[in-house]
C-alpha cells in the first residue's frame, strides 16, 4: 500500500500527515493506493549497518494514482510486473510490516495478512508490556501511540469500548499504575473510555500444565487476549518479546516459582495454556542493556503480529540478529525454518541490534551474574546499582537468581543479591556468604551495599553494619 | 561583487583534523587575495560531516572561531551536496547588506572510516521512513532517477 496525505482544495501531497494544506489551507484527505506496479529497480551492492544482506534490489513501485515508493527486495522482478503481498497461509505465520508514517495503517496491515476473526461481542483483553515508570521514548513500555492506535482497530472490528480492558503489572516491586501514568498509557485509556486494570491486585484461578501449578489473571482465561508487548532485548533472557510479556498475566507467586524452577521450562507451559493474538510493537525497540532504562532505543519502525508468541519471537529473533533464547525454541512446536513470514522478506529486514552486556549494571563498578533472577530480585538489582552511581569502589560481583554458576561464587568480592540466590543456596548447604536479601528494607540495602562497595578486601557484613543500616532506616523515617 | 583569492585543500584521503583543512584553504585563499584575516568582516560556513569520522565537534562556527580568533559573525549554512554554492549564494546576500570581505569556507570529511559505516551517514541525507529503511542509499537513488528519464525520453546507456 502507498499512502498520501492529499489536500482536498489544490490537490497537494504529502508523504506524511498533516493537518491542513500550507497553501490553501485546505483539509487533508488520506489516499490508499493498493495496485502496485514495478516501474524501476536498481542492485545495491554496498552493504551498511542498516543493510548488512547484499545485494538486494530496490524496486520504484507506482500506484493507480500515480503515487510511488521504493521498497526493498532479496527476489527478482521485471519493471512492468505487479507486486502483491500475499496473505498468510499457515496458523503460525508471521507479519511484519513496516510504519510509513502511519502506526494504525500498519498494524492493519499486519493484521489483515493474517487470518485474524473477532466477534462483534468479543470480550477483549489488551495486555501492553508496562514493567517500570518510563518515558516513551525510552522505549521500555509498549509505546502510547502503539496501543491508541490497537484500540482504535478493535473500534473498527465492532467492539465496544465497554468490552475493552487494558491490564498489566509492572514488575515484581514496581507499581504499575505510576508506570502506566510515565509511559502516557493511563492518558490513552482514558482518551477511549476504557478501563486500566492492575493485574497484581487479581483475582487469579489456578490452573495446571503438566504438573505446573500456575494461578493465572481470571479475566485472561475468560477475554481474548490482544497481546501487545514492545520487543526488547533483555540482559537475562535474550529478549523481551510475546512470550515474556505473557508471564505477566501470572500472580507475583507463580512469576516467583517461574524463574525459580527455570523460565526455560515454565514459560512454555504458561503460553501453552493461553490463547493470545499477539500484535508487537517494535515502532521503536530496545536494544543492548534491555529490558529496562539502561537499554537503547533501536527505531526499528516495525509492527510484528501473529498467533503464536513463540514463532513471532523467533522471527524478531532472525531479522535482529539475535540469539534465539531457550524458553523461545522450548515454546516451538514446529521447525524455526518452517516459519513463514509475510509482509517483508526476512532477509530484507535483516538489521542487527546491540547485544546486552551480560555482567554490566548501571555502576562501572558493580558486576552481576545472573542466574535469571526473577522479577523482583532484577528490580531491586537494579534499583540499588543504579542509585549508587557516582560513588567509586573497589569491583563487587553481585550473584543473583537461582541458577547460578557455581565458578561465580569463586571469583573475589561475591555478593548475594536476592532471595532467589540466598535460597537456592541454602538449599545446596552453601553457608559462606555475604548476602543482601528482600527482607531488608531498602535503605537498609542500599547502606549495606554501599558499605561493601567501599570497603576494600574480601566483602564483609558486620553487625555493626547491620545495626548501622536500621538507624538510617529509622533516622530517615523519622525525617520524612 | 567579485571572488578576489581560492584555496583548496586537495581532494582525497586525509588525515588531517577538519580545522587543519580549514586552515590550509583558507590561507591559501586569503594568500591569492594578498589579504590578511584583518580585512575579513564575516565568514560563511557550509558543513555537514559525518558522525564516525573520529572530530565529533558538530558545532562548526565555534570551530572556525577558535582557529580565526575575530570578532566578527559566522554563518553556517549546511546544505548538504548543494553546499558550496548555499554558502555563496548566503555571502552574496551578506555583501548586499554591507559586508564587504567575507570568507566563504566549506568543509567535510569523507573518507574516515569503513566504507558500511560511511554509506550509513550519507544515507542520513536521505529521508528517512521511505528511503532510509529501504536500503535507497545515493548511487541507487541517481540509478533510478537515470532509469526513470531513459523510460520517458528516448536516452540511452550510450
Amino acid at each position: 500500500m502507498i499512502i498520501r496525505w492529499v489536500c482536498e482544495k489544490c490537490s497537494k501531497k504529502w508523504i506524511y500527515p498533516v493537518e491542513k494544506c500550507v497553501y490553501c489551507k485546505g483539509g487533508i484527505t488520506k489516499q490508499k493506493g493498493s495496485k502496485l506496479k514495478v516501474t524501476g529497480i536498481t542492485k545495491v551492492v554496498i552493504p551498511s549497518p542498516m543493510h548488512p544482506i547484499i545485494p538486494y534490489s530496490i524496486l520504484l513501485l507506482q500506484d493507480e494514482f500515480g503515487n510511488r515508493m521504493p521498497r526493498k527486495t532479496m527476489k527478482d522482478y521485471k519493471i512492468g510486473d505487479a507486486f502483491v503481498l500475499e496473505k498468510a497461509k499457515t496458523k503460525d505465520a508471521v507479519s511484519v510490516v513496516k510504519v510509513k508514517y502511519d502506526i494504525y495503517e500498519a498494524i492493519k496491515e499486519a493484521v489483515d495478512l493474517l487470518d485474524f476473526q473477532l466477534e462483534k461481542s468479543d470480550k477483549i483483553l489488551i495486555k501492553p508490556s508496562i514493567i517500570t515508570a518510563a518515558y516513551p521514548y525510552q522505549a521500555v513500555n509498549t509505546n502510547p501511540g502503539f496501543l491508541e492506535a490497537l484500540i482504535r482497530i478493535l473500534l473498527d472490528y465492532g467492539i465496544k469500548k465497554e468490552n475493552m480492558l487494558v491490564t498489566e503489572q509492572a514488575l515484581i516491586g514496581s507499581d504499575v499504575m505510576d508506570a502506566a501514568s510515565k509511559a502516557g498509557i493511563l492518558e490513552v485509556c482514558k482518551q477511549h473510555s476504557i478501563n486500566f486494570a492492575d493485574i497484581s491486585k487479581g483475582p487469579f484461578e489456578e490452573i495446571e500444565a503438566d504438573g505446573f501449578k500456575l494461578k493465572i489473571y481470571k479475566e485472561a482465561l475468560r477475554r481474548k487476549i490482544i497481546n501487545a508487548p514492545i520487543m526488547k532485548t533483555n540482559f537475562q533472557i535474550g529478549i523481551s518479546g510475546a512470550l515474556e510479556n505473557l508471564s505477566r498475566l501470572a500472580d507475583e507467586e507463580t512469576q516467583r516459582n517461574m524463574y525459580y524452577g527455570g523460565i526455560d521450562i515454565a514459560l512454555p507451559k504458561l503460553a501453552k495454556c493461553l490463547d493470545a493474538f499477539t500484535v508487537a510493537d517494535a515502532t521503536n525497540g530496545l536494544q543492548a542493556q534491555g529490558p529496562l532504562a539502561l537499554g537503547e532505543p533501536s527505531f526499528l519502525n516495525l509492527v510484528y503480529a501473529g498467533h503464536n508468541p513463540a514463532s513471532l519471537d523467533v522471527v524478531f529473533c532472525e531479522a535482529t540478529v539475535t540469539e534465539l533464547p531457550l524458553y523461545v525454541s522450548n515454546s516451538l512446536s514446529s521447525d524455526v525454518k518452517s516459519i513463514e513470514v509475510v509482509g517483508n522478506e526476512l532477509d530484507a529486514l535483516k538489521y542487527p541490534l546491540k547485544q546486552p552486556m551480560p555482567h554490566e549494571t548501571a555502576h562501572p563498578d558493580i558486576k552481576v551474574m545472573d542466574g535469571k533472577a526473577c522479577p523482583a530480585c532484577l528490580s531491586l538489582m537494579i534499583n540499588l546499582t543504579s542509585k549508587l552511581v557516582g560513588l567509586r569502589g573497589d569491583q563487587i560481583n553481585l550473584v543473583m537468581g537461582s541458577q547460578i554458576d557455581e565458578n561465580a561464587l569463586k571469583k573475589e568480592r561475591v555478593v548475594v543479591l536476592g532471595d532467589c540466590a540466598i535460597k537456592k543456596l541454602d538449599e545446596k548447604g552453601i553457608k559462606d556468604f555475604v548476602k543482601i536479601g528482600e527482607n531488608l528494607d531498602t535503605i537498609e540495602q542500599l547502606v549495606l551495599l554501599r558499605k561493601l562497595l567501599e570497603t576494600k578486601g574480601a566483602p564483609k557484613i558486620t553487625p555493626v553494619d547491620k545495626v548501622k543500616s536500621k538507624m538510617k532506616k529509622l533516622l530517615s523515617k523519622v525525617m520524612s | 561583487m567579485f571572488i578576489k583569492g581560492v584555496g583548496m585543500t586537495k581532494f582525497g584521503i586525509q588525515e588531517d583534523a577538519s580545522v587543519h583543512m580549514v586552515y590550509e584553504a583558507s590561507i591559501e585563499a586569503l594568500d591569492d587575495a594578498d589579504m590578511s584575516m584583518e580585512a575579513v568582516e564575516a565568514i560563511v560556513v557550509s558543513n555537514n560531516d559525518v558522525m564516525s569520522n573520529g572530530e565529533r565537534q558538530r558545532h562548526s562556527t565555534s570551530l572556525l572561531s577558535s582557529l580565526f580568533q575575530n570578532k566578527i559573525p559566522i554563518v553556517s549554512v549546511p546544505a548538504g551536496c548543494a553546499g558550496g554554492g548555499t554558502a555563496l549564494w548566503t555571502a552574496t546576500r551578506l555583501y548586499k547588506s554591507g559586508y564587504n570581505n567575507i570568507l566563504v569556507n566549506g568543509f567535510e570529511k569523507m573518507v574516515s572510516n569503513i566504507s558500511a559505516k560511511i554509506t550509513d551517514e550519507m544515507l542520513m541525507g536521505a529521508e528517512r521512513i521511505y528511503e532510509q529503511t529501504e536500503g535507497m542509499n545515493f548511487p541507487a537513488q541517481n540509478a533510478l532517477v537515470a532509469q526513470q528519464y531513459m523510460q520517458q525520453s528516448d536516452a540511452t546507456l550510450d
